[in-house]
């Protein structure tokens, strides 16, 4: 494994997340008072809505001139301006830490999407192991992470987010036996959206070890299995990948994920090579936008 | 015969390899741990295994399957399988059958050699279809020749029959008359192996390089010494060119130690040419000496150091440190044996001047001595030939003893001993042998005749007594008794009688003279001659002299020995093998070994034991005379030249080749395809 310093990593991803923004969301989110337009009404100058006048409403909010034409007294309504909570759920199962090139690019994405969420004034939080970083805690809290949990992500209970309408984010290869409807489906309630990054290695996407093995699960070094690897078995290894990887799709649309796919190298090719394709990635999918 | 074997079976133990590859493969190599993530990927429907230790089946795969492989192919290799085309239709050994044979390395005898190799044929080609086996010396034998060969103790008795004693050494060309002997009695394909110490250029003689393309040539080579007499061997050749005549010294030194020698190329008046040679254990120098046309008397004279023997093996005559007086060789009186003997001759014959004297006159008289030299180096001096004027009044002449049986008869009845230690057997024979003891009595009387001198013996074709004075004229002498001229010898008379039937009357046609010698003041000590007629009196004389009178003795020959007159009443013991001993006399005993082998003879001689080397080896069993190997080598020759073949005594040749280094070649581009397919586990 060849070993990158996080801490170069984190402000790496800081300074290549500058001109970008998280762009917003269809679905509305909530937040304490900030900058994004929100899903209640605010204070913003952003029209949105009108409802009836109700005794006690600011009569600065009639709209006088659907009275004049209507005869009704109606309030303008104004678009609420929050700063939208980023809940990032990073995976740090041992699968995640197998290559370093995974590792890397979960936390380039995992720094990245902090600022770019910061840009958009929103209030990223990194959750991992139950635990939560926010504010001035993310970026050590993102370097004390270790790769190295024995348990599947989708294996475990799903975190509360932050607030509600929090936008997700989840980072992680979801290389899980475990059916992922009710992990994602968990993951979705109450989210004003879900932004999936899948990340997957080279060796994972085509395994090009041939011979006789004894393939040890990572997070599980009590399964193993004696396997002769050839072109057969490769091919049915891909297929199951496959089909894992369709039935994952097919869940994340159901529920509107935002999906990027990274396929990275099995090491850790250089700061500056694993952030131009995570940027590029987040651009294609149009969860970034410069600012 | 063709068949498949293996040069060196051994080479399968690397067999086992493939238990511990299978091992490798069965505990290491079967599943390589490997954590991945999803694992509920790899399976289609049966859930993850539990953990914990599991009995399966091992996988055969391919890669276990291209190292046993590769295992299997270096194990061939290494056994070094060859593939027999052919063999020879004949096995020919042909032993070297000279004297210096007798010397062998420390580890394997000629005769083992060769039975080492016979026996291999017989294994590796079902055996031969002819075996022969000759020996090569002054004529090639043949000790065993059987066609449709199968193996059995025959052949291994006619190894036993191989003596390297009874050849002079001119195996040169004995080896080539050998070979072509060979070639006649087999045909077809044949392997020819040459045992000798030859020098291996005489590999690219003619008759033994044109091989042809059927027949192969092996020279085996070995040296050996003789530790135990130190001897250097010396032989002669002498050719014409047609420009004069070239004398080839070569000296081979079989000792040990390196030593050096002088070869010296004399006339009757002076020394015409000096060559040290440096011999280095182990090697061989050679010498040349153009020789001018003269008729003057030339003698090759070789010096040693005293420590060193000379042996002559044209003539089979091995010198000892006792005296050593011959035509050729000098006397070493540094040796205190030979001092002492020399001694002992000179009182024998009246003389009472020492040694020192001897040598002063040496120095002083050139003319007499001008056979002689005297060395100023560390080596020997010559012996001193002049004596004393004799003691007045006993210049009496005996008479002629009669001959015990006629002149005409050959040399070497049975009554008739041979003397001589140097030079090319008898020089003179006496009619009837003396016996007794040392009689010291007037000066020259103990050398008194009569003695046939042989003219024909080439050691006495140089004896010319032109000019010297046999017989003072006395005009009292019937001069009908005398056949012969008289030579008038100054004062005294040398020769005063004849016997009729050997002397024509011509004197210089005389194939024979009887000498009644008296050693009178005359002038035959100071002819030319005189030294060597002094050595072989001498030698003569030794016959009378205590201790033995020869060194070589053949199985049989009588072995004879007289008692110093100071021994005690035991006149001595031989010892050696299976010795019959017969004692005649206190003072002297005659021995019959009645098998060949080395003898010491143990004598007392001043209230000490001292012990003499009887007999040289003659044994039928390998020599005794255990030296070191200083050249040990095979050469394989093939038609066209000479090809260095295995030095190690290898007669695994001419069929192996490639198999040994394909399987190899195999082994290691298996491993080298399962290491590339493991590195890029490449699916099939």
């Amino acid at each position: 494994m060849e070993y990158y310093d996080v801490a170069q990593l984190i402000v790496h991803a800081g300074a290549k997340a500058g001109p970008y923004a998280l762009r917003p969301r269809g679905r509305l989110m909530r937040g304490p008072a900030g900058l994004l337009p929100g899903s209640d009404s605010g204070t913003s100058i952003d029209f949105y809505d009108y409802r009836s006048y109700q005794p006690g409403d600011d009569l600065r909010r009639v709209d006088w001139r659907v009275y004049a034409r209507s005869d009704q007294l109606v309030i303008r309504r104004f678009r609420a301006e929050i700063a939208p909570v980023i809940d990032i759920l990073l995976d740090n199962s041992a699968s995640m830490g197998l290559y370093a090139g995974k590792s890397a690019a979960a936390s380039y994405v995992a720094a990245f999407l902090a600022e770019t969420g910061r840009n958009s004034r929103g209030r990223p939080v990194l959750i991992y192991n139950n635990r939560r970083f926010s504010g001035n805690d993310f970026e050590p809290g993102l370097g004390a992470a270790r790769f190295d949990l024995a348990d599947d992500m989708m294996g475990q209970p799903v975190p509360p987010p932050s607030c509600a309408r929090s936008l997700r984010v989840v980072i992680g290869d979801f290389l899980s036996p475990h059916h992922p409807d009710h992990f994602w489906s968990s993951l979705a309630i109450d989210s004003a959206g879900l932004i999936v990054v899948h990340i997957l290695a080279d060796s994972e996407r085509v395994p090009n070890c041939y011979g006789g093995f004894k393939f040890i699960d990572v997070e599980n070094a009590l399964q193993h299995k004696d396997i002769r690897v050839n072109g057969s078995t490769i091919q049915g290894y891909q297929d199951r990948l496959n089909a894992h990887l369709i039935e994952l799709d097919e869940t994340w649309k159901r529920l509107g994920a935002t999906v990027i796919r990274l396929d990275v190298n099995d090491s850790f090719t250089g700061l500056d090579q694993t952030g131009n394709s995570i940027i590029a990635a987040l651009i294609a999918r149009e969860v970034i936008t410069r600012s | 015969m063709t068949g498949l074997t293996f040069l060196n079976p051994f080479g399968f133990l690397a067999l086992s390899g493939l238990v511990f590859v299978g091992i490798i493969y069965f505990f290491y190599r079967r599943y390589k741990p490997r954590k991945i993530s999803g694992l509920f990927l790899w399976e289609s429907s049966s859930r993850p295994t539990r953990g914990g230790r599991q009995l399966t089946r091992p996988v055969v795969s391919r890669s276990l399957l291209l190292d046993l492989a590769a295992v299997f192919c270096l194990a061939l290799a290494f056994a070094s399988p060859a593939i027999m085309t052919s063999s020879p239709a004949g096995l020919i050994l042909i032993l070297d059958n000279t004297f210096s044979m007798r010397a062998h390395n420390n580890h394997v005898t000629v005769r083992q050699w060769a039975g080492q190799l016979l026996t291999h044929a017989e294994n590796r080609h079902s055996g031969p279809r002819q075996v022969v086996i000759l020996t090569a010396g002054d004529k090639p034998g043949v000790l065993f020749n059987q066609e449709l060969y199968r193996p059995n103790r025959d052949v291994l008795k006619a190894l036993d029959q191989y003596d390297p004693y009874d050849s002079p050494d001119d195996s040169g060309d004995s080896l080539t008359t050998c070979i072509t002997l060979a070639r006649e009695l087999v045909a077809g394909p044949v392997d020819i192996h040459i045992f000798t110490d030859q020098n291996k250029q005489l590999a690219t003689a003619p008759g033994i390089s044109a091989a042809g393309a059927r027949e192969r040539l092996f020279f085996h080579t070995i040296k050996g010494c003789f530790p135990n007499h130190a001897i250097v061997e010396a032989w002669r050749r002498v050719s014409q060119d047609g420009t004069g005549e070239n004398c080839l010294i070569g000296l081979a030194n079989y000792t040990p130690h390196d030593s050096e020698a002088q070869v010296i190329l004399r006339d009757s008046h002076q020394e015409l040419a000096r060559r040290s040679l440096s011999l280095k254990a182990g090697s061989i120098a050679n010498v040349s000496f153009q020789l001018q046309p003269v008729q003057d008397q030339l003698t090759i004279a070789i010096q040693v150091p005293p420590q060193l023997d000379i042996l002559d093996t044209d003539s089979r005559v091995c010198l000892l440190p006792a005296p050593r007086l011959s035509l050729s060789y000098m006397i070493n009186l540094q040796d205190g044996e030979t001092r002492e003997a020399v001694e002992r001759a000179l009182l024998a014959c009246g003389d009472t001047v020492s040694l020192d004297k001897l040598n002063g006159i040496n120095t002083s008289n050139s003319s007499n001595t001008s056979n002689n030299s005297n060395t100023a180096n560390t080596l020997p001096a010559l012996l001193i030939t002049s004596f004393e004027p004799p003691i007045p009044g006993h210049n009496e002449i005996k008479p002629l003893k009669l001959l015990s049986k006629p002149l005409s008869q050959p040399p070497g009845s049975s009554n008739e001993k041979r003397a001589g230690l140097g030079g090319k057997g008898t020089v003179m024979t006496l009619a009837i042998g003396n016996g007794g003891g040392v009689k010291r009595s007037h000066t020259g009387m103990a050398l008194t005749g009569p003695y046939i001198v042989d003219l024909r013996h080439p050691l006495c074709r140089d004896l010319d007594f032109t000019g010297v004075y046999w017989v003072p004229v006395q005009e009292n002498m019937d001069k009908k008794q005398v056949k012969v001229p008289l030579v008038a010898a100054g004062e005294l008379p040398l020769y005063y009688f004849a016997y009729s039937p050997l002397y024509s009357p011509q004197f210089h046609e005389y194939d024979e003279l009887v000498l009644n010698l008296q050693v009178f003041p005359g002038n035959i000590t100071r002819h030319p001659a005189w030294p060597i007629l002094f050595a072989n009196l001498v030698c003569e004389c030794r016959e009378r002299l205590p201790g033995l009178h020869q060194s070589n003795y053949y199985p049989g020959e009588f072995l004879h020995w007289i008692n110093f007159p100071d021994s005690s009443f035991n006149p001595g013991y031989l010892m050696g093998e299976n010795l019959q001993r017969s004692i005649l006399s206190t003072t002297s005993f005659t021995a019959v070994p009645s098998k060949p082998g080395i003898y010491r003879l143990y004598y007392s001689h001043s209230d000490r034991e001292l012990a003499q080397i009887a007999v040289n080896s003659c044994v039928r069993e390998e020599s005794d005379l255990q030296g070191l190997a200083v050249m040990n080598e095979t050469i394989e020759l093939t038609a066209g030249g000479i090809q260095s073949g295995n030095k190690n005594n290898d007669f695994r040749n001419g069929r192996f080749s490639l198999y040994s280094w394909f399987f190899l070649l195999i082994g290691v581009i298996l491993i080298l395809i399962n290491w590339i397919l493991e590195k890029r586990e490449v699916i099939l």
